[in-house]
């Protein structure tokens, strides 16, 4: 039984929380009311900041075109990527479930990109995607197709911040698949086949349904980590061509540091908070759930 | 064989050789001369391999500067984060006292604000406590992680509360007790959170990119993402100083690669 004993152990637990506690104020608390209260000023290198209430919302939301791209690629992003991982998550934790040789290998082999620094997985793609010398183009002309510049036009653009978004992160959401899946007793398995189940079935009666706490937490995981994407992006296309692959966090880090514009900056880091949280408070739900279950 | 499992080997191969041929193939090419890197279509294997892509890229790059503001990053936050949670866990797994619960609903509460949503007014806050431009910068703010906490005090709650106990009646102080029974016996979790600090650290990003505006300040990320972009022309360095850059990891992955799996499969789940 835990107490608090008299004397010098009455204050230790303050001491003993007070610095991790002062780097949560100041550097988590405090900018995150800071946020609101930036939000409500226009702030312009020429005078000083002016209070106007939720302006910068307005402006934001009806105004600002580049901030509705934002939201629109990043939509798209979200939901390519989150469907791909779930999809390929699922199919590579199925299999690496099975009896085969070197399981391990293989689990390792899908979890090795995941250890590359973002901006490594990056540079290794832009080689491998230039359209003078990369090797997929390469590979093209081994089959008489035409090269293609990969990252100079918008669709594929977005088509390829998605795919190498995947390959860095598809391992890890494949080894919590693969805890679910182990998780499932065989006793299970062994009864629904004595009832006479295929493989189909028994994957729809057994494993489907046991997996679901471990999908949920891939598809909330993966699905708040999407929304805050920026490391790849930004060094894979520049949000680029154009704006074709700008994403939230890169507008907001644009409209902060390169335009100075806090208060809009403020503004749109708040909405993506409100989105962010969202997902963020399922995930808690959903956990808390599955523990008391 | 039946077919469903040659099926299932043959995408894991295919799986493998995804996950594996990006890195092989940046490898074979940075031992290729100038020529032969822009040569179209490539050379799978190098026809020549040489080195002077790695000697003149560490002679004409500050690479081993941005090397070691990496090292210096990476070590004294881990060593932050490591002494700083584990006290925080040690006061909420240990003691009761006034105000815990509304504690830790303050650290659950910064678990759901990432730092893509604040970074402006964090950079606001460090810029005024002078801190901009400079590695205490990038170093301190990340520092307390929740999720640190959290599974340093899971681990200490079942550490039985009759070792510390014993030590009080011993003598020791509280400090003592933290110091030389909690702390000993939570070197599992200490371990898991060392390895996750190591890796987020190195690969850290967002964070320094808006700290840090001169480059003899630069992380190993941030002098290597100066290399971004389709009209890049120094590809044989920037080759070069990329495998550099993963060589520490990948070595540590060969060898490790079983522990790492499974240790972060049943422990991690952070972003």
């Amino acid at each position: 039984m835990k107490r608090a004993s008299p004397g010098q152990s009455r204050f230790a637990p303050y001491l003993f929380l007070a610095p991790n506690l002062a780097v949560f104020l100041l550097f988590i608390i405090v900018p995150a009311g800071y946020n609101f209260y930036l939000s409500l000023f226009r702030t312009s290198p020429f005078r000083p900041p002016e209070f106007v209430w939720a302006e910068n919302f307005s402006t934001l939301l009806r105004q600002d075109d580049l901030f509705w791209r934002a939201v629109r690629n990043l939509t798209v992003f979200v939901i390519g990527d989150v469907t791909l991982i779930t999809v390929f998550s699922v199919l590579i934790g199925v299999l690496l479930n099975q009896k085969i040789r070197w399981r391990g290998f293989f689990r390792s082999a899908f979890f090795y990109p995941v250890l590359l620094s973002p901006v490594v997985v990056a540079l290794v793609w832009q080689w491998i995607l230039n359209s003078q010398f990369g090797a997929l183009n390469a590979l093209l002309e081994l089959v008489s197709l035409p090269r293609q510049p990969w990252l100079l036009k918008p669709n594929w653009g977005m088509f390829w911040a998605i795919f190498v978004h995947v390959w860095a992160t598809l391992g890890f959401f494949a080894l919590v698949i693969l805890a679910g899946l182990q998780s499932i007793p065989a006793t299970l398995y062994e009864a629904v086949t004595i009832d006479g189940a295929g493989r189909w079935g028994a994957f729809r009666h057994v494993t489907l349904p046991l997996l679901m706490p471990s999908l949920m937490l891939v598809l909330v995981l993966s699905t708040i980590r999407s929304f805050e994407i920026f490391d790849h992006i930004y060094v894979l296309t520049g949000g680029g061509p154009g704006t074709a692959t700008l994403m939230m966090v890169q507008f907001i880090y644009r409209t902060a540091f390169q335009l100075d514009q806090f208060g809009l900056a403020a503004a749109a880091s708040l909405v993506l908070f409100v989105v962010i949280f969202s997902f963020t408070l399922l995930q808690y739900f959903l956990g808390r759930r599955h523990e008391a279950m | 064989m039946d077919l469903p499992t040659l099926l299932a080997y043959a995408c894991l191969i295919l799986g493998a050789v995804i996950m594996f041929a990006p890195v092989l193939w940046i490898v074979l090419s940075s031992f290729k001369g100038l020529s032969e890197i822009y040569r179209f279509p490539p050379t799978f294997f190098p026809e020549r391999w040489i080195t002077t892509n790695y000697t003149e890229a560490l002679q004409k790059f500050p690479f081993l500067r941005y090397l070691v503001n990496s090292v210096t990053v990476t070590v004294v936050a881990t060593l932050l984060t490591l002494t700083i949670n584990s006290m925080a866990a040690f006061a909420l797994s240990k003691y009761v006292f006034r105000g815990r619960d509304i504690i830790f609903l303050i650290i659950l509460g910064t678990l759901m604000i990432p730092l893509q949503v604040i970074m402006l007014p964090v950079y606001l806050v460090i810029a005024k406590l002078g801190m901009a431009n400079t590695l205490w910068g990038i170093i301190i703010p990340p520092s307390a992680t929740p999720t640190g906490v959290f599974l340093l005090r899971q681990y200490m709650l079942t550490i039985p509360d009759e070792l510390l106990e014993a030590a009080r009646i011993d003598g020791s102080s509280e400090f003592r007790v933290y110091w030389q029974v909690v702390l000993p016996l939570t070197v599992p979790a200490l371990t898991v959170l060392t390895v996750f600090s190591i890796m987020w650290r190195w690969n850290d990003f967002l964070w320094p990119l808006i700290v840090i505006n001169q480059d003899r300040l630069f992380t190993l990320q941030l002098g290597l993402a100066r290399f971004r972009g389709e009209l890049v022309t120094d590809w044989n360095y920037v080759l070069a100083m990329t495998v550099l850059s993963i060589l520490p990891i990948t070595l540590v992955f060969a060898v490790l690669q079983r522990y790492l799996v499974s240790g972060i499969a049943t422990t991690g789940l952070k972003g």
